[in-house]
């Protein structure tokens, strides 16, 4: 069973600067009802997320639209229970897996080898999944011999392949996605691009933050479209894109 | 569909702390590879440490023996076994002060319980700390110790101490994270209290004034360590004094952590 439920869901954070930080100042701040320290004053809060209310089932592959700043990716945060709800609530059903970030849990003085078990660690493998999947990632990369050498000494190539290989191997039922994943034909040769439409279709939910309405139609029967933080509409892809389209008022704006 | 209410903070941190214990196996392997990799390419690996506390021990302990008029033999394990475990605690407390920044990223990307960094740290500075013991079992065999049924209080002695350890680091990693200059008012501290602990001076060979030793949470931190490595008993005093740090610390951290564990994310 795999499901995602959001209901009423806020997410508020503060946005600190140096002032805020300090202890002194905010000790001295206080003491002196703000009159001497003004930085120090209340960090101003931000409303990344206001409301939300999405049930999605198996079967479910949910796009992200919306412009720059809507919540996409905090969203995708919460749904990870990265970021908890300030108020409303999360309630997701069956493995959550959120690809926000490649090179998570990589140690450039490690081996290739030691960090297919320590990423795969922070990706929530236990060490029993990890020693069964291991010779398949070893495999996927090409590396050879190089699995036995730092990554530091790796290409940008060799690393992206490494952590790649790594991040598919598991079957989350939830797969929560940050466009850049799917993007670029050019990043991703053929066989990854295999690999990567195998990983997608395998999870049961789907829930991929985009602005591409190429990658949207391809991988997407449904579609969430955000802006500033509020939930404008949830339903068919078409649909929702012909909404965006309007709301931005430029037929092509969906495109990057 | 049916509804369910969203976890209160008690549950969540609760929770939080479960899922640590539940992945002890990471944390540990987490704290493995970080003294693996601190060590690599090194041939004698960690015990780089047993050398250089060794080289600060039997450096400066016959100064410092004369300096006071002390019998080396007298002197020496007092010292040694203090400065050890000093490095331990202060080992802890620095890195705690770093444990949420330092992880930013990861916590960002994936749902990781926080206690999950500070069990990392602890297991981490204990395993250097046992790096260190063959200059204890030197000091021991050089100055003429003796094994006694005391030493068996090494054991409850340790108990106390990590969990001691534990809060302290927990209690700094979240106050650290929101305020980031209290990383300066905690090296401030550790720097002044390595002078005023009984660590280089004995209180039973010196005069002190009592209340400086009997009120320092530090000595009996110490206490419960050094106490049976030298085959003494740990006074009541030292139990009562780390029993009571560990009440009042764990649930002051308790109570901070409950209300803050939510927003470290956002501090960080």
């Amino acid at each position: 069973m795999s499901l995602v439920q959001l209901e009423q869901l806020s997410i508020e954070f503060p946005i600190m600067h140096a002032g805020h930080r300090s202890f002194k100042k905010t000790v001295l701040a206080r003491a002196t009802g703000g009159k001497i320290l003004t930085g120090a004053r209340a960090a101003p809060v931000v409303r990344a997320l206001s409301d939300i209310t999405v049930d999605m089932a198996a079967g479910d592959r949910v796009a992200l639209i919306g412009p720059n700043g809507a919540g996409k990716t905090t969203l995708l945060r919460a749904i990870a229970e990265i970021y908890e709800p300030t108020r409303g609530s999360v309630y997701t059903e069956g493995r959550v897996m959120a690809l926000l970030d490649l090179s998570l849990g990589m140690n450039h003085d490690i081996s290739g080898r030691e960090n297919i078990r320590l990423r795969g660690r922070y990706l929530g493998m236990t060490a029993q999944e990890i020693d069964a999947l291991a010779p398949e990632i070893a495999e996927f990369t090409e590396l050879g011999d190089y699995l036995d050498m730092p990554t530091r000494t790796y290409s940008s190539g060799m690393l992206l392949r490494l952590a790649f290989a790594i991040a598919t191997a598991i079957e989350p039922d939830i797969l929560l996605l940050d466009e850049w994943m799917m993007a670029g034909d050019a990043t991703f040769v053929t066989k990854a691009r295999n690999r990567m439409e195998r990983f997608v279709e395998r999870s049961k939910i789907l829930v991929l933050a985009s602005h591409s309405e190429e990658i949207i139609r391809q991988w997407c029967n449904k579609a969430m479209f955000m802006k500033g933080g509020e939930l404008i509409g949830y339903g068919d892809v078409g649909e929702m894109c012909a909404l965006y389209r309007q709301e931005v008022d430029r037929p092509d704006a969906i495109a990057i | 569909m049916e509804r369910r209410s969203y976890p209160t903070l008690n549950a969540l941190a609760l929770a939080d702390l479960a899922a640590s214990l539940r992945s002890t196996s990471f944390w540990m392997t987490l704290a493995w590879s970080d003294i693996l990799q601190r060590y690599r390419g090194s041939l004698i690996g960690p015990f780089w440490l047993t050398i250089s506390s060794g080289v600060f021990i039997f450096g400066l302990g016959p100064l410092y023996a004369s300096l006071f008029n002390l019998e080396i033999k007298k002197y020496l394990p007092f010292m040694a076994v203090g400065l050890l475990i000093w490095g331990f605690l202060t080992g802890v407390i620095n890195e705690s002060c770093r444990a949420m920044l330092d992880n930013a990223s990861v916590m960002k990307q994936v749902k990781l319980p926080r206690t999950l960094f500070i069990f990392q740290i602890v297991a981490r500075n204990f395993i250097i700390f046992l790096h260190t013991l063959p200059v204890y079992i030197i000091v021991f065999w050089y100055c003429d110790l003796h094994l006694s049924a005391n030493m068996l209080l090494v054991f409850p002695g340790a108990i106390l101490l990590l969990l001691n350890m534990f809060w302290i680091a927990l209690f700094l990693s979240i106050v650290c994270a929101r305020f980031r200059d209290v990383t300066q008012i905690v090296g401030s501290i550790i720097q002044l209290s390595f002078f005023v602990t009984p660590i280089i001076w004995n209180p039973a060979t010196q005069h002190a004034p009592s209340w400086v030793v009997d009120l320092n949470p530090f000595y009996a931190l110490i206490q419960l360590l050094r106490a049976p490595l030298l085959s003494e008993l740990i006074s009541w005093k030292v139990a009562a004094m780390a029993l009571l740090c560990l009440v009042v610390g764990g649930a002051a951290t308790t109570w901070l952590f409950v209300r803050a564990r939510k927003q470290i994310v956002y501090w960080i």
